[in-house]
């Protein structure tokens, strides 16, 4: 019956996965912009690629963890 | 080639240096997630699917991620490798100029080298799957009031709370099996419960500082098993347990977490037939210990459990934190350095360059 209780625990959690991945992200992206334009060639092309599959995961994240902490945020208030 | 010789590698280590470091962040990250919905009562059924997306995304992100990096420092041992032919040729003198060797030709032991070799090759492979046993649930319940809950925030802080009673008959089982590119996980429990009770939990999150109380009257007879190892590349995990008891029984716990530590205890005094046993055991980098679980009634009865928990990464963290500003100051000096050098260098460059001129001049008058 501890719901609420490890709702609040998820909750903080999704919030700490949140940050962690907000630092990230903005750091990840200070730094790609330097190297993207030190790529030639095929090794752009595969940077490239790879680095918009880094990009669309990383959306789809934050769309997850926004989804999942009012999931929660609803259930922890009842509704 | 002339081109490739000249990018810096350091803005590729740089990049690969960042990934290494938050590695660690978000496995913790997502290992705190994990946790936190294993621990779930009776929410987990609706939020597992929606909390589970957002951990196989995490474990996506962070597999794309290495194999970036790892792309990346390959790169950065070309370049170095080019730097280093280049100066063999002599050609690095057309591009960093007669003075020295380029700056990259100090290369003998790339910064590459000393960063932590990512996996390469090891890509995000949609490899994950995961089978659960159709779970033949069966509740005939009253619950009053049905899924009240309460909490209250100010600012950041939390404090949630929720309670009921109850009378009834259920039953629940499960079994699965969890595969991941980290670990397989395999569990199955049993839980059987007939009586009344009256149960209230509250729970508070302040930051860092997490505490959290629970205790239950109750009335009847239940009997559970449970069972789940987890062995990963991140550690393992087991969990043990089970109990058989009719009778009278209150039970309560308090739990809480300061900086890297995690202690709790928890205890039930009982009148009636039970015997209660349950292990947990947690090995991973992120988190060692464990909580114990001993009790037995004939008439009357006493349960007593205590957990300890350390978490290492919360001393790594400022560590890193600390490694991570040392760096990025030291990386701050060194670019302050080889401004104020190349700016002396033209410096000089143009005052020979004016004297080479004069001398021509007098040269011109002189012939």
């Amino acid at each position: 019956v501890a719901d609420a209780a490890a709702l609040t625990t998820l909750l903080a959690a999704l919030a700490r996965a949140s940050a962690v991945l907000d630092r990230c992200t903005e750091s990840r992206r200070a730094r790609a912009a330097d190297v993207r334009t030190r790529w030639q060639g095929g090794r752009r092309r595969r940077f490239d690629a790879a680095w918009s599959d880094l990009e669309a995961i990383t959306r789809r994240v934050h769309a997850d963890l926004r989804a999942a902490r009012a999931r929660v945020a609803a259930r922890l208030d009842g509704r | 080639m002339g081109a490739s010789a000249s990018a810096e590698p350091e803005l590729l280590d740089a990049l690969v240096r960042a990934e290494a470091a938050w590695g660690d962040p978000q496995r913790r990250a997502i290992h705190a997630l994990q946790r936190a919905l294993e621990e779930l009562g009776p929410s987990r059924r609706e939020l597992a699917p929606v909390v589970g997306a957002v951990l196989r995304d995490l474990r996506r992100l962070l597999a794309h991620a290495e194999q970036l990096a790892g792309d990346v420092a390959a790169t950065a041992a070309a370049f170095r490798a080019a730097d280093r032919l280049l100066d063999h040729l002599g050609a690095a003198a057309s591009i960093a100029g007669p003075a020295t060797a380029p700056i990259t030709g100090t290369a003998a032991s790339p910064i590459a080298s000393a960063v932590p070799a990512p996996i390469v090759g090891s890509a995000a492979r949609p490899n994950e799957r995961g089978t659960v046993l159709p779970v033949p649930d069966v509740s005939i319940e009253w619950r009053w009031p049905e899924g009240w809950t309460h909490s209250t925030r100010w600012g950041d802080a939390r404090l949630g709370g929720d309670g009921e009673v109850g009378a009834g008959v259920r039953s629940a089982a499960g079994a699965g099996v969890d595969v991941t590119r980290d670990a397989i996980r395999s569990g199955a429990f049993e839980e059987l419960r007939i009586g009344a009770w009256a149960a209230a939990a509250v729970g508070s999150a302040i930051g860092p500082f997490a505490a959290r109380a629970s205790g239950e009257v109750f009335v009847g007879a239940r009997g559970g098993a449970e069972a789940l190892v987890h062995v990963g590349r991140d550690g393992a995990r087991a969990r043990l347990g089970g109990d058989a008891f009719a009778g009278v029984r209150a039970d309560g716990e308090v739990r809480g977490s300061v900086g890297p530590v995690q202690a709790g205890a928890e205890g039930a005094v009982s009148y009636g037939v039970g015997v209660t046993g349950q292990a947990d055991i947690d090995l991973t980098p992120h988190r060692i210990g464990g909580r114990v679980k001993l009790g037995v009634a004939l008439g009357l009865g006493l349960d007593v459990g205590f957990e300890y928990y350390l978490e290492p990464a919360w001393l790594a963290d400022g560590l890193v934190d600390l490694a991570g500003g040392a760096v990025e100051v030291g990386t701050t000096v060194a670019a302050v350095g080889s401004d104020v050098l190349s700016g002396a260098a033209s410096t000089v460059g143009e005052a020979l360059g004016a004297g080479g001129s004069v001398l021509r001049t007098v040269g011109g008058w002189l012939g």
